[in-house]
């Protein structure tokens, strides 16, 4: 092995990162490493000799800008060495981590071959060698585990596989992961950005994720992660737009590329199609993909759902990849979601908007299609050769078919060219031609303590591993985890609550540790009637497809309510509902939550607000700074009326609906208003310690006649000339209540109350309808008697 | 690196007790909304069975079938057949355990991320009654009534306990449903690869059904009670994946919130 570097002069990253030419010259700095083929000196200057010929080839030489490296790249490159480049597999074909990678994996050239994958689970192994040799695949998704220098070491172990096969094309990873330094125990909290609303926390964040994947050998993060309405930054899509460029830029400009996705949104439930409103509205959904582009994102995934004609699979639909290519102007790396050819019950189907029915074409031709629309790689657990698509092995694509295609003239060799030249663009403007290896000391010392790198210890818990990461990033996921928690209700300014209080505390998970943090400020108690506060952290309880509070915690308020006990109920990853709101005289929704996408070799770390955090919160030492992201709805009900492919109308009337829908149609980017509907929550809210609202009541809309047993309703406006904040709102009939409203405000807002009681007398006469201060007089008499 | 404390450490954990055997099936009829509750035998053991994954000690000769079309009660148009998804699931008991097995088909097995519900992950789901006396026609589930979850990603195996159905929890809650969580107390697996998918074989304690309002259940010979089984495929867990079969040995699709639509566990 043989290690040189070479200091020339400056410049590489930046422009590599922007996606510019890689400038050529001598003047320029690049660092040169090359383990397993020679290195060449050419006036002084060093170069990988990367196919080993002795002779410094074009595309070995980093003075030439990328594209004439790659021309002559390509001009070297048979046919199944250029359709390599256009699968993404998961490393080693396998779904899960294979932790800890061992020589089989590595270096095995008998394959498949029987992996023991953990404790006697075996399965059919293909190796790193295998994949980047016999498959010429050269690009991994890699949910990999590990500590810090375990990643980078077999990153570089991988990238000497690479070097040494015939053209050394080095090897890009990716991840789910946006933070996967400490492999499979945590990842980003990405939910929690939207939420805490603070672009520079925000953004510095971003930066160090980037950096700390990018030490250990990470080129490219699937992320961002649902760039739609409703994904994981809320419902504004301004908003959405601007933490997306914000993302995008960060990760970038710390050396890891970012793949947006999904274009043009998840799969599932939270799909375009699924989505779609009578209104078939899209053109806010593409302000955040606007925005992802125009930041310089250097690869886009496509979902697994249909696209803007709500036809077939997006990569096989001719409009809308042609808007993302043409209208956007995206001239990225764009790779498929995982699967995209589909299984035998699975098949690829439907009438693409040329009229093409996908289910008469033959692999061949679904490639073909694939790529000529725009798609550069196609994503998959594994690659199997030849053409059977009925034999599958997991989730596998079929290069073979694209070649065989090119041969027989389906495919025109130059859509390879084409989707082949992005992919090494991106190897390209990373440096990796030049020098694919990463540090393994200096990603540890910037991933990991200093206490950690002097002396390493076994990482078995929350404690012990956040002990061991960079101090300065897990203070500010501290700071995180308080910002995005959104302080939704606080009668009688109950929190923050005061040092020595007793406490009962309950905890949906990790119970023993929410009580020994809050024992830190308070007296814990083991009963209910020996508390002077019950906190519960009631968690997700997944039941089926959806979420609820944890029927424990239910059961656990209604006994302290009864009792009498001020309840605190901080929501982990559940909106605030009827019932929370009833039964909780202070809540906060916790809205940090970070679990490792995908495979996991090790879990049960507390990948949501820490303990500690909470406590902090819970007794002044810290504060809640969230806002909601999301409108909440009064109802299940409400929910389901309402447009997903439209902002802010939860419990709008339809004629209010179609006043936004044609708001956003004519001008995508304008700023909705946010209190048209009648939701629980508006979005935006989010209340402040010892910040109150100060509410008036004005107009209240009333008949000022009215025929006995005939039925109206009563509205009026609430204006919070105050703080964010809650009131609850209610409707008296000659002094008796007939119906109460929660209403809750942003400050400086208005909100019209739309009593839900249709009003009905039977009687005749005068009755003194009032909303808080305002009241007036309907007269109930029968047309045309005296 | 260790594992977390509150996690039973990988495959082999434990032995149990003895054989005997168990069971079995009786057919279930197709069709949605046509399909009979089935009846099944779970037989005593009078021997320890060592939880190892390996079903040689098992009694196989009548299981609960899970191999048709019918028994799809989700997302059944995303089932590629048998060789993707089919079980064979055996019960027995002692007066202290549950034990379960089975011999599974599955193309893609062990497929699990922390971040997604159990229903999008490989799981098994038992419901059960601890009541033999429960009214098997009844429509919404009794204080007795049990939705199990056990994980089966080999690896950390949570399980977890749903009550959210049930009305008069006297004061026996859910467990476990937010993942993570190992909450059956005395439970132990284990699983081994086959070539066409594996073997699986666990204990539970009837204790882990029981509390101060709720006695244990205490089989005997000629008990029978409302059960049910169901498994959950996912071929690649990740968010925003929008189908993933599920199949259940009796029952249409609402099974899970219909006690009526359970089959019958007979104690022999």
């Amino acid at each position: 092995m043989r290690s040189h570097k070479l200091l020339v002069i400056v410049l590489a990253l930046a422009l590599a990162l922007t996606g510019a030419a890689w400038a050529a010259a001598a003047e320029q700095e690049v660092s040169v490493e090359a383990r397993v083929k020679p290195i060449l000196t050419i006036d002084d200057l060093q170069f990988r000799d990367l196919n080993d010929n002795g002779v410094l080839d074009p595309y070995e030489d980093w003075r030439l800008d990328a594209d004439a490296r790659i021309d002559d790249l390509l001009s070297q490159m048979t046919l199944e060495e250029e359709v390599g480049l256009l699968f993404h597999c998961m490393s080693a074909g396998q779904f899960a981590p294979t932790y800890p990678v061992t020589d089989e994996f590595l270096y095995e050239q008998n394959c498949p071959f029987p992996a023991n994958i953990q404790d006697g689970r075996y399965t059919e192994g293909y190796s790193f060698w295998y994949y980047i040799n016999e498959f010429n695949i050269t690009t991994f998704l890699d949910d990999q585990a590990g500590m810090p220098n375990e990643l980078a070491d077999y990153h570089n172990k991988v990238q000497e596989i690479a070097e040494g096969s015939r053209l050394g094309i080095p090897v890009t990873f990716s991840a789910n992961r946006e933070y996967n330094a400490w492999g499979s125990m945590i990842d980003m909290p990405h939910t929690a950005f939207g939420y805490a609303n603070d672009l520079d926390l925000a953004a510095e964040l971003w930066s160090i994720y980037g950096q700390e994947m990018a030490a250990i050998g990470y080129h490219v993060t699937l992320n961002p992660y649902g760039v739609e309405l409703g994904g994981w930054y809320g419902e504004d899509p301004n908003y959405l737009a601007e933490l997306t460029a914000l993302e995008v830029t960060n990760m970038q400009n710390s050396g890891i590329e970012t793949c947006t996705k999904h274009f043009i949104a998840r799969g599932g439930p939270y799909s375009f199609s699924a989505a779609r409103s009578i209104g078939q509205i899209y053109q806010n959904w593409m302000v955040p993909w606007e925005a992802a582009v125009d930041a310089g994102t250097g690869w886009i995934m496509t979902n697994s759902g249909t696209g803007l004609t709500n036809t077939v699979r997006v990569e096989y639909d001719n409009v809308t990849m042609d808007y993302l290519r043409n209208e956007l102007d995206f001239d990225g790396v764009v790779v498929t979601d995982w699967g995209p050819i589909g299984r035998p019950t699975r098949p690829v189907s439907g009438i693409a908007p040329d009229g093409v029915d996908l289910a008469t074409l033959s692999l061949r031709e679904l490639y073909t299609r694939a790529l000529r629309n725009g798609t550069d790689q196609f994503g998959a657990v594994s690659v199997l050769p030849g053409e059977d698509s009925s034999v599958q092995r997991d989730i596998s694509n079929f290069p073979d078919a694209i070649v065989n295609a090119v041969l027989d003239g389906t495919c025109d060799e130059e859509l390879v060219d084409t989707s082949a030249r992005r992919v090494l663009r991106s190897k390209f403007n990373q440096g990796l031609f030049d020098n694919p290896y990463v540090d393994v000391q200096a990603a540890l010392e910037l991933c990991a303590s200093t206490d950690y790198v002097a002396n390493p210890w076994e990482i078995v818990d929350n404690d012990t591993l956040n002990a061991a990461r960079n101090p300065h990033l897990v203070a500010l996921e501290r700071q995180l985890q308080a910002e995005s928690t959104v302080l939704i209700k606080n009668d009688g300014t109950l929190l923050p609550l005061a040092d020595g209080v007793k406490a009962y505390v309950y905890a949906t998970s990790n119970s023993d540790l929410a009580a020994d943090a809050i024992g830190e400020y308070a007296t814990i108690v083991d009963s209910l009637d020996a508390a002077d506060v019950v906190i519960a952290r009631v968690g997700t309880i997944r039941v089926g497809r959806s979420s609820m509070p944890d029927d424990a915690a239910v059961g656990l308020i209604a006994d302290a309510k009864a009792a009498g006990k001020p309840v605190v109920i901080a929501l982990d990853g559940v909106d605030p509902d009827v019932w929370a709101i009833e039964n909780g005289d202070a809540i906060l929704r916790l809205t940090f939550s970070r679990p490792p996408d995908h495979g996991e070799t090790w879990a049960g770390f507390i990948t949501d607000v820490l303990p500690s955090v909470l406590a902090d919160m819970l007794f002044g030492r810290s504060e809640p700074g969230g806002m909601l992201v999301m409108e909440i709805a009064r109802s299940a009900e409400q929910k389901a009326e309402q447009w997903n492919d439209l902002s802010f109308d939860t419990g709008a009337s339809d004629a209010v609906r179609l006043w936004l829908m044609q708001m956003v149609k004519d001008d995508p980017y304008v700023q909705l208003p946010t209190n048209l509907g009648d939701p629980l929550f508006t979005y935006g809210y989010g209340m402040q310690y010892n910040l109150e609202p100060a509410f008036a009541y004005n107009t209240l809309v009333v008949p000022s006649t009215a025929v006995p047993g005939e039925s109206f309703q009563v509205s009026c406006v609430l204006a919070n000339g105050g703080f964010d904040g809650y009131t609850t709102a209610e409707l008296v009939v000659d002094g008796e209540l007939v119906e109460s409203k929660f209403m809750a405000v942003g400050g400086g807002e208005f909100r019209v109350v739309q009593f839900d009681t249709a009003l009905v007398f039977d009687a005749e006469g005068t009755y003194t309808i009032a909303v808080g201060s305002l009241s007036s007089d309907v007269v109930v008499a029968v047309p045309g008697a005296e | 690196m260790s594992y977390p404390q509150t996690r039973p450490s990988p495959v082999v954990r434990g032995i149990a007790l003895a054989c005997l055997i168990l069971l079995l099936a009786a057919p279930y009829a197709t069709g949605e909304g046509d399909r009979e509750p089935a009846t099944a035998t779970a037989y005593q053991t009078a021997e320890p069975i060592v939880v190892d994954g390996n079903l040689v000690d098992w009694n196989r000769s009548s299981p609960l079938l899970m191999d048709s079309e019918a028994q799809l009660v989700r997302d059944a148009d995303y089932w590629l057949g048998p060789q993707d998804l089919s079980a064979r699931v055996y019960v027995m008991w002692d007066e202290e355990h549950l034990y379960l097995g089975a011999d599974v088909t599955e193309d893609t097995p062990f497929r699990a991320a922390a971040m997604l519900p159990f229903d999008s992950q490989d799981c098994f789901e038992v419901y059960l009654s601890t009541n033999p006396d429960s009214d098997p026609a009844r429509t919404s589930y009794a204080a007795t009534d049990f939705r199990i979850i056990l994980l089966i990603d080999s690896e950390y195996w949570d399980t977890a306990i749903d009550r959210t159905k049930v009305e008069d929890s006297r004061g026996f809650y859910s467990a476990g449903m937010a993942g993570g969580q190992s909450v059956l107390e005395g439970f132990q697996c284990a699983v081994q690869r086959t070539t066409l998918g594996f073997t699986y074989e666990a204990v539970i304690p009837w204790a882990c059904f029981s509390n101060a309002q709720i006695p244990r259940l205490v089989p005997s010979v000629g008990d029978a009670i409302s059960f049910d089984f169901a498994i959950t495929d996912t071929e690649y867990p990740c968010p925003g994946t929008e189908y993933v079969p599920q199949m259940a040995w009796t029952g249409n699709s609402t099974f899970a919130s219909d006690p009526s639509e359970w089959g019958t566990l007979v104690f022999r």
